[in-house]
């Protein structure tokens, strides 16, 4: 403790905490491929029992390789099933690499994460039914850049976590690497009731929501204890774990070091007292409050932030709105990455994978041959061996805003659309989906930005649209759908957002005409109807009528009153729509 | 194998606790969803269902867990032994199954036993998970996550209570009765709404905020952490009460009457909400039934219908995407409506 901890010494340090014992999870790591991390992992493998195993796998890595089945060559070889343990349950006892974490799936998070939950790993698959023993440590490397990570479901489950991000080389290869320390005592430290309320307290303070980070620190602050040879868990022990579970800046803090030795040399040195003493008498001169104070000071401070650690209030303003599947993966695609195999043709045309089938039909052979007395050397297939490999299409929604920029429209109005275009394109950033604007206003629509991912872009593009004007209303339709089917063809799934009162009075061939421009956006209604184009209208009339309400009902869109449409409403709506499988 | 953390000694969660008991005396409630913020306790609390069950009888060597009580449900090897009186009846705890993520159709309705075809050449039915969940519970984590063609079977099955297997030249038939509980964390991709209210039950759950439940959290598992096995039986005799409440909810659960006035009751809430379907509405008077056998009570009251109407209701309401407040307040505010002014008001 007498020397400034950094990021390189504190990822050292998560390494022996880990080395210690005790249930942590593991570690996520930021760092990107590199020296840096490659020596760090070098420390890891240092520090660790090097008889138990160490295995690495990849957020490629099948599912079905994760948790085991059945080894087909070698159940035709003895004529009997043969199973064959997954990849969790060969690294029991140990650690289990995962690189590049941030790319892992859903359903390989799920099964990882229950892994870590239960220190077991059931397999349900093809013929088998297996339960594997497979206690690991996971150390996640996340090389994810801006707002990628790794699936919250798996960041949640790991104790520790450290960011080499920023740690360079020449500083990390002078540190010598240790011999590994003694394992397992973490459970037979002592730690006092006020330093478990501190511990509560702390962690939800650090802004951690889900249950886990207490249970983390607790943990941690025990291996940490151990690593010093302490008999119990001092402050010192829980704000160093502090660092290492909620991945806070560097700095501590003096007034905690302060206190710590007024405190010390007041009852004493601690090291010098019997065993069990120092602890009560630093939990006795420190009352809970101050303990609590003293260890939420490293976070509170600013400069120094919390990483890592997924926040509550930003994920539950979802769910309002979102209806259905996530919609965002589409799994019975024709294309995109292979993503197992199915039994059933995942499309009707369908064609199955030869390998896949002949595997599937070679532990039937034998009762097959008895049933049909078919003769040797010829493989018996039937339909019911078929598989077809399933793809996985990552389907990106772009969200087409047809935006009213008329004359009638107020300035203010403007305003509010280019707000939330800007808010959803940040938000959408987040899950690569894109966002395009039509404006109109004058004789006709402009596609003012393409569909685009880019922030910085359409923010620019955005800065000039300028308003005023009478309203072609049809125009802005037309290009609307047009966009549509253009992002179709793209095999992406368009969301047409209209925002508009209803009321437009230029037609379709430029002449200001109120009837004949009804007409025309009528037309164009019913196309995108007719088209299955979702859409959804944003009536944004300051006394909204039946206009907007009638466009809305043709275009088969949902309607929203919106009398004074902020960004941050349109924008959260959209979100929705765009998060849900409606469209 | 260690104890599991106690069922008794979740801090908080009331709610899911609730929905959790009252699907273990009323099995036929249609199953329990359990959705919510991550380390919450939901598997933990699934996976201490087991000692919290009473025991079953079941026919001895059947594969299937099947009741002897039952004449017409039972499976085809019972059915024979039945009639030549042979069958021999055994207690066995009630099975809560967990379905693994990456599971196989195969796996989970029955196949073709593997070992038998490959080492005998025989054809012999191996069943599957939903043979080992009769008459049990069926728990799957992250179900969220789960193909959607098999949820799609399993809700199949929940509701008709039969497995049938035609495949590989087999065809199998036989009882499938189980509760089906999932759970999942809604930030991992909503469940399809036409899914969602086939569960019968539906609980949302937080992290606790409060400070003293959290810091509750944090001893008890760290004293179940130091030592699982004295944690389990320092909280024996808690587990024990519990574990007598649900077998007497059980077994009391038939004579429990609902009266007219939480029947009206319940019929207005779901009218006041536009609940579409009876679905709703028995399901309420169900568990509000289930909750008043919990609490030893031989009459539904207005207060059970209240009570329940949250865990029951919130997962069938329309969802208005501009409506921030979420079902459960439009629940709750329903029932403030009902309660405070005219009972059985006609709705809007």
């Amino acid at each position: 403790m007498n020397e400034q901890p950094t990021p390189w010494s504190d990822a050292c340090l998560a390494a022996r905490v880990l080395a210690v014992g005790g249930d942590l999870g593991g570690i996520h790591v930021r760092a990107r491929a590199g020296p840096v991390l490659d020596l760090w992992l070098e420390h890891l493998r240092a520090s660790l029992d090097p008889s138990l195993p160490y295995l690495r796998i990849s957020a490629a890595t099948p599912e079905s390789r994760l948790v085991g089945g059945l080894d087909v060559a070698a159940s035709l070889q003895r004529g009997a099933p043969v199973g064959d343990a997954g990849l969790l349950a060969k690294a029991h006892g140990g650690i289990l690499v995962l690189s590049m974490a941030e790319r892992t799936t859903p359903t390989s998070a799920g099964i990882i994460g229950a892994a870590l939950d239960r220190g077991i790993v059931l397999s349900e698959g093809h013929g088998v039914s297996r339960r594997d023993v497979a206690r690991f440590q996971l150390i996640a490397l996340d090389e994810g850049v801006d707002d990628e990570a790794i699936p919250p479901a798996l960041a949640d489950r790991l104790g520790l976590r450290i960011d080499l991000s920023a740690v360079p080389y020449s500083y990390a290869k002078h540190t010598n690497i240790e011999t590994p320390p003694a394992r397992g005592p973490a459970s037979r430290v002592e730690i006092s009731e006020a330093m478990l309320d501190a511990i509560a307290a702390a962690s939800l303070q650090a802004g951690a929501t889900s249950m886990r980070a207490a249970i983390w620190l607790t943990r941690a602050a025990r291996a940490m204890a151990a690593l010093d040879g302490a008999q119990s868990v001092e402050a010192h022990h829980v704000a160093t774990a502090m660092r290492l579970v909620f991945g806070a800046g560097v700095t501590q803090p003096v007034e905690t070091e302060s206190a710590e030795e007024s405190d010390g040399s007041a009852a004493s040195r601690p090291d010098e007292a019997p065993a069990a003493e120092p602890a009560d008498a630093d939990a006795a001169t420190l009352d809970p409050e101050t303990l609590r104070d003293m260890l939420i000071e490293p976070i509170s401070t600013p400069g120094v932030h919390v990483t890592g650690l997924p926040q509550a209030g930003a994920e539950r303003v979802r769910g309002a709105a979102a209806a259905g599947k996530s919609g965002a993966i589409r799994d019975k695609s024709r294309r995109g990455r292979p993503a197992g195999l199915t039994a059933r043709p995942p499309f009707p045309e369908a064609r199955p994978n030869v390998v896949a089938t002949l595997r599937a039909a070679a532990p039937w052979q034998k009762l097959r041959r008895r049933e049909r007395a078919e003769p040797l050397g010829r493989v018996a297939v039937r339909k019911s061996d078929f598989r077809y490999i399933r793809y996985r299409h990552q389907v990106r929604s772009t969200a087409i805003f047809v935006v009213d920029a008329s004359g009638s429209t107020a300035v203010e109005r403007l305003g509010e659309a280019k707000g939330a275009v800007e808010l959803l394109l940040a938000d959408c950033y987040v899950r690569r989906d894109s966002v395009a604007v039509v404006a109109f206003r004058g004789l006709e629509a402009d596609v003012i930005v393409e569909p685009t991912r880019s922030l910085v872009r359409a923010k620019r593009l955005l800065t000039g649209l300028p308003g005023g004007g009478p309203t072609p209303l049809a125009s802005g339709l037309a290009k609307g759908i047009e966009l549509a089917a253009h992002v179709r063809r793209a095999a992406q799934s368009p969301l047409l957002v209209l925002l508009t009162d209803g009321n437009g009075n230029v037609a379709l061939d430029g002449n200001v005409d109120r009837q004949a421009a009804r007409h025309d956006a009528e037309v164009l209604a019913r196309h995108a109807a007719t088209l299955n184009v979702p859409a959804l209208l944003i009536d944004i009339a300051r006394r909204p009528r039946d206009a907007a309400r009638d466009l809305a009902t043709t275009m088969h869109a949902d309607y929203q009153q919106l009398p004074r449409a902020d960004a941050v409403a349109v924008s959260g709506l959209v979100a929705g729509y765009m998060r849900s499988g409606q469209h | 194998m260690t104890a599991p953390f106690p069922f008794s000694a979740i801090v908080g969660q009331d709610e899911m606790k609730s929905a959790l008991l009252m699907s273990a005396v009323d099995p036929n409630l249609g199953g329990v969803l359990v959705f919510g913020d991550r380390g919450t306790g939901k598997s933990t609390a699934v996976r201490a269902m087991p000692g919290l069950l009473p025991k079953i009888t079941t026919i001895k060597g059947c594969r299937y867990n099947c009741d002897p009580q039952s004449g017409e449900t039972l499976c085809a090897d019972c059915a024979a032994l039945n009639k030549t009186g042979a069958a021999k009846t055994r207690s066995v705890p009630i099975p809560v199954v967990d379905l693994p993520l990456g599971a196989t159709e195969d796996r989970v309705v029955g196949a073709l036993d593997l070992e038998k075809a490959l080492v005998a050449g025989e054809k012999a039915f191996e069943p599957g998970l939903l043979a080992r969940a009769h008459r049990g519970f069926l728990y799957i984590d992250e179900v969220n996550l789960l193909e959607d063609h098999l949820v799609d079977l399993l809700l199949d099955v929940a509701a008709s209570g039969v497995n049938v297997v035609e495949r590989e030249g087999l065809s199998v038939r036989h009882p499938a009765r189980f509760v089906l509980i999932g759970s999942g964390n809604p930030e991992e991709g909503e469940l399809r709404p036409q899914l969602l209210d086939r569960f019968g039950l539906s609980v949302e759950v937080r992290s606790p905020q409060d400070l003293k439940d959290r810091v509750e959290v944090v001893r008890r598992r760290d004293a179940y952490d130091s030592d699982p096995a004295a944690f389990a039986k320092a909280w024996s005799a808690r587990e024990g009460r519990l574990r007598s409440r649900v077998k007497r909810g059980r077994d009391r659960l038939p004579d429990v009457a609902t009266p007219d006035d939480a029947m009206e009751f319940a019929a207005a809430l779901c009218l006041k909400l536009g609940v579409d379907g009876l679905r709703g509405e028995l399901t309420l008077t169900r568990a509000a039934r289930a909750r008043a056998a919990l609490a030893g009570r031989d009459a539904v009251s207005r207060a059970d219908v209240a009570a329940v109407a949250p865990t029951a209701l919130r997962h069938r309401l329309r969802r208005d995407p501009l409506d921030e407040a979420g079902s459960t307040v439009r629940v709750e505010r329903a029932l403030a409506e009902l309660c405070g002014g005219s009972p059985g008001g006609s709705g809007e």
